[in-house]
């Protein structure tokens, strides 16, 4: 009898295995998928650089007058000369396009004339005529729009100026670098 | 692949089933009583992808057995976009229906969005090519000022032999 039991058992076991290794077939045989696989690289391309930078009549090395722009061309740095108060010095440079989207421009970033400031020189930024600028992919600020120039006047009413900076009496150096993003046509 | 490689080994495992099922009839004197269903392979494949308007370093590929569709676009600005095509092809011998595309959005960080294309419910006939259905790629044109990236995009399409074969 309990043999009998056993034997009913196993094909018990055995026929919902059937059943379900048959339905698991037919499932795979007749089912399927597609795939769909893809990268979309967003490369912008969007790219500006400072060039042709200068001080206006010509940079004067021997009082340590200097004009550098950084590798990446993002950034210029320029140390003038101030012989006396009621002096002034202009630094002049122009912004090139040469990526492959439209861009606009933002003011100047990374200004450190915090110490200038303070010994009374007077620093004019071209930060008005930088901001929303309109440089076209593969074209230059050249004019109507530049060059850009950055003022660095000793007035008289700050005779001590040169006493108060700190790294030499007559040599100011600063640092700036261009902003912008793309322009989208509205 | 996968479908073949299952489908393979539980027939591997039915037979060792049956096998021991009649060695233990034979043995023990027991009957054994079965049926067979032969169900022929249903197979779909993916065919004639094309990118619109394809440029340099851009490229459109599938996989040898036909069900891997693999794309690499560059988009230089915001407005720009893509148009992947793409055809469905029942190459056996049962009528198969598309059941869905199930496709992953990149994140709305990258300003870039996906238009899949609506396949469910689309009744394949074997022998039958679908018509051309596209996904768009798009870098949204007000997203400007992303910075440059690769975004991934996944999808898949199920399909699945037509219950009412066909009709």
């Amino acid at each position: 009898m309990a043999t009998t039991t056993k034997r009913k058992n196993l094909y018990i076991v055995f026929g919902v295995l059937a059943i379900f290794l048959l339905s698991a077939i037919v499932y795979a045989a007749a089912t399927g998928t597609l795939f769909f696989n893809g990268t979309a690289r967003l490369n912008p391309d969007l790219l500006l650089e400072i060039e042709d930078a200068t001080i206006t009549g010509g940079i004067d090395t021997a009082n340590g007058e200097s004009c550098v722009i950084s590798g990446d061309k993002q950034t210029l740095t320029f140390t003038v000369y101030l012989e006396e108060p009621n002096t002034s010095r202009e630094v002049t440079f122009d912004i090139r396009n040469v990526g492959k989207v439209d861009a606009q421009l933002a003011p100047l970033l990374e200004v450190d004339d915090t110490e200038a400031l303070a010994a009374g020189l007077i620093i004019t930024w071209p930060d008005s005529d930088l901001e929303d600028l309109i440089i076209y992919a593969n074209t230059s600020s050249v004019a109507p729009e530049g060059p850009f120039s950055i003022v660095v006047e000793w007035p008289s009413t700050a005779p001590d100026a040169a006493s108060l900076l700190a790294e030499s009496d007559y040599e100011v150096t600063f640092s700036a670098s261009i902003d912008y993003m793309q322009y989208v046509t509205p | 692949m996968k479908n073949r490689t299952l489908t393979l080994t539980l027939s591997l495992l039915l037979s060792l089933l049956i096998s021991s099922a009649a060695y233990a009839s034979l043995t023990r004197s027991l009957k054994f009583t079965g049926s067979v269903v032969s169900t022929p392979p249903l197979n779909l494949e993916l065919a004639n992808p094309v990118i619109g308007s394809m440029r340099q370093d851009e490229n459109i590929d599938l996989d040898p057995d036909k069900k891997n569709l693999s794309f690499h676009i560059i988009l230089t600005q915001p407005g720009d976009q893509r148009l992947i095509t793409f055809q469905v092809e029942n190459s056996s011998s049962l009528p198969a229906r598309l059941q869905n595309l199930t496709g992953q959005d990149p994140p709305s960080t990258t300003g870039v969005y996906v238009v899949w294309p609506e396949l469910d419910d689309v009744l394949l006939m074997p022998g039958a090519e679908s018509p051309e259905y596209s996904i768009l790629v798009i870098w949204d044109p007000s997203a400007f000022g992303a910075p440059a990236a690769d975004i991934t995009l996944h999808a898949s399409l199920q399909y699945t032999q037509d219950a009412e074969g066909g009709r």
